[in-house]
């Protein structure tokens, strides 16, 4: 190479790089979506009193079903994030993304087979354990999203969390979700779910309540973690940090009834998932050079939404309705609910690790 | 197997994938809106909701409100929306169920009451399954089907005529 002749082109000015966005959204809407809402909600569905009139309608109509699409999409986005990267990423986390929903699947034949040969005891207890399971770990699953987007709150800001007040934080919530999982397994719980035998009587009723002053200990923990952090900063803690916690803490250890308990919690959570889904999946365009942006944008949630509708609500009610007064009865649809809440538990449990390129995306931007 | 459309994009491509999904599953929303409401359904994690409505301060042990009795036939249901708030003076029906294809009116006080008995016949069917809308779910599923479908023959459309004209 000698130089470049004079009529070559000039080269086009590279663009400056751009600085990672410091919101996961927008910086005025981020706290609400991580948890303002959750807290509006709580107060409002939890005003002693009946719900009011004009609330009801409202919520069995057009909001009912965004309700619905809200939960389906943060399932379908779950799946993109998984297993968009292609198989060697997914091959890294071999047990999440293949072992458990292979194995669920398998379970769920072997469920079906003991019923068609007359081992309905064993075909119903293995339902049973599965719905328990779901049951127990939900409230797991809630938790460590609490956690995980406080803790991504705090780095969109660049405030580093010392490593034991990071600890503090993360096992403070687990008393949060002893108390939702146990009120599954003390006596007076759900005779049936999907006319299956749901809830245990395992544990005496004082457990929860003792659970309960457990998690309220835990939460002034919490609490006094982040007056130790805005000493250290030097600022308040930000409220995409608190905000989660706060409505995390509310929901599940006194939750309101009504209709709020049905899809409600579903769609704040989701809420809550997609903001962060929704900026990695952003950058993860960028990433790959996508030109499109908002089309990548629109196909990934929309293909989502489909995917999500059609495992959560649509197959289930499917399956019950083809199924159902065969020798394998219901079994089917409940070990389809029970198959994509915990592949979606496992699911979200390997794919927000801290080297997982999903994460620094969300927090730096395309890498 | 990757199969490449003109685009250069393949089916496993989210672009082509995305509005694909959709709008096969808008089909078979719009499509299927009976089948949809059937016997069965979840809503995700509303696993957990059976946990919350049914927490033990409510009395629990009492199935949820989609949860059809094991030996009944497939049958529409109410929404998972709660029951209205009991009257306190006059009774009325609080709720109108479906057992094994029946409707069963449940009331707030006294089945004796011979006004309770005429509101129970009067209840228009459709109050079984979306009474505080007048719009049942097959409604609501054949128009989100009819709108998953369009948007996504429009994303496909979009996506493909801009990866061409460049």
């Amino acid at each position: 190479m000698t130089g470049t002749t004079p009529a070559a082109p000039a080269p086009a000015p590279s663009r400056p790089a751009r600085a990672p966005s410091r919101s996961l959204v927008g910086p005025r809407v981020d706290a609400w979506l991580l948890g303002g809402l959750g807290v509006l909600a709580w107060v409002f569905l939890s005003a002693p009193g009946p719900v009011p009139e004009g609330l009801v309608p409202v919520m069995s109509g057009v909001v009912f079903w965004i309700l619905l699409a809200l939960v389906g999409t943060h399932f379908g986005v779950s799946y993109h994030l998984a297993y968009g990267q292609g198989r060697e990423a997914v091959l890294r986390r071999p047990f999440a993304l293949v072992v458990v929903p292979v194995g669920l699947v398998l379970a769920t034949l072997v469920l079906c087979m003991a019923a068609l040969m007359g081992a309905d005891e064993l075909a119903r207890g293995g339902v049973q354990v599965g719905i328990m399971a779901v049951f127990t770990l939900t409230g797991w699953h809630y938790i460590k999203q609490v956690y995980g987007v406080s803790r991504v709150g705090a780095s969109l800001q660049g405030l580093g969390i010392p490593p034991l007040i990071g600890k503090i934080l993360r096992y403070g919530l687990y008393p949060v979700w002893f108390v939702d999982a146990l009120a599954t397994w003390v006596p007076g719980f759900l005779d049936e779910y999907y006319g299956f035998g749901a809830g245990v009587t395992w544990v005496p009723r004082w457990v929860l309540d003792g659970m309960g002053l457990v998690a309220t200990g835990g939460a002034v923990v919490v609490v006094g973690c982040w007056v130790v952090l805005s000493a250290q900063w030097g600022r308040l803690v930000p409220a995409t940090m608190w905000a989660p916690y706060v409505a995390g803490f509310l929901w599940l250890t006194r939750p309101p009834d009504h209709f709020s308990a049905a899809v409600v919690l579903g769609a704040l959570h989701a809420v809550q998932y997609l903001a962060c889904a929704h900026r990695a999946e952003v950058a993860w365009a960028v990433e790959r050079g996508e030109s499109r942006v908002v089309m990548w944008w629109t196909s990934v949630f929309g293909g989502a939404l489909a995917t999500g509708m059609l495992l959560s609500y649509w197959a289930p009610m499917w399956l019950g309705w083809v199924t159902d007064g065969t020798s394998v009865g219901l079994i089917p649809a409940a070990m389809l609910f029970v198959t994509f809440n915990l592949h979606h538990y496992a699911v979200d449990a390997v794919i927000w690790r801290s080297r997982d390129g999903h994460l620094r995306r969300i927090v730096k931007g395309p890498g | 197997v990757q199969v490449r459309d003109k685009a250069g994009s393949t089916v496993r491509d989210i672009r082509v994938l995305g509005p694909v999904l959709m709008i096969v599953f808008g089909l078979v929303l719009a499509f299927t809106p009976a089948a949809s409401v059937g016997v069965t359904g979840s809503v995700g994690n509303a696993g957990n909701a059976g946990v919350h409505s049914k927490w033990p301060e409510d009395g629990g042990g009492q199935p949820p409100i989609e949860q059809p009795p094991p030996e009944s036939p497939p049958t529409e249901h109410p929404p998972i929306a709660p029951p209205p708030e009991p009257q306190p003076v006059e009774p009325v029906v609080e709720q109108v169920d479906e057992v094994a294809g029946e409707e069963v009116a449940v009331p707030t006080e006294s089945d004796d009451d011979p006004m309770l008995a005429e509101q129970v016949e009067a209840a228009p069917a459709e109050q079984a399954s979306l009474p505080r809308t007048g719009s049942d779910r097959a409604t609501w599923l054949v128009a989100f089907g009819a709108l998953l479908l369009v948007a996504g023959v429009a994303i496909l459309a979009t996506g493909h005529r801009s990866a061409s004209s460049r």
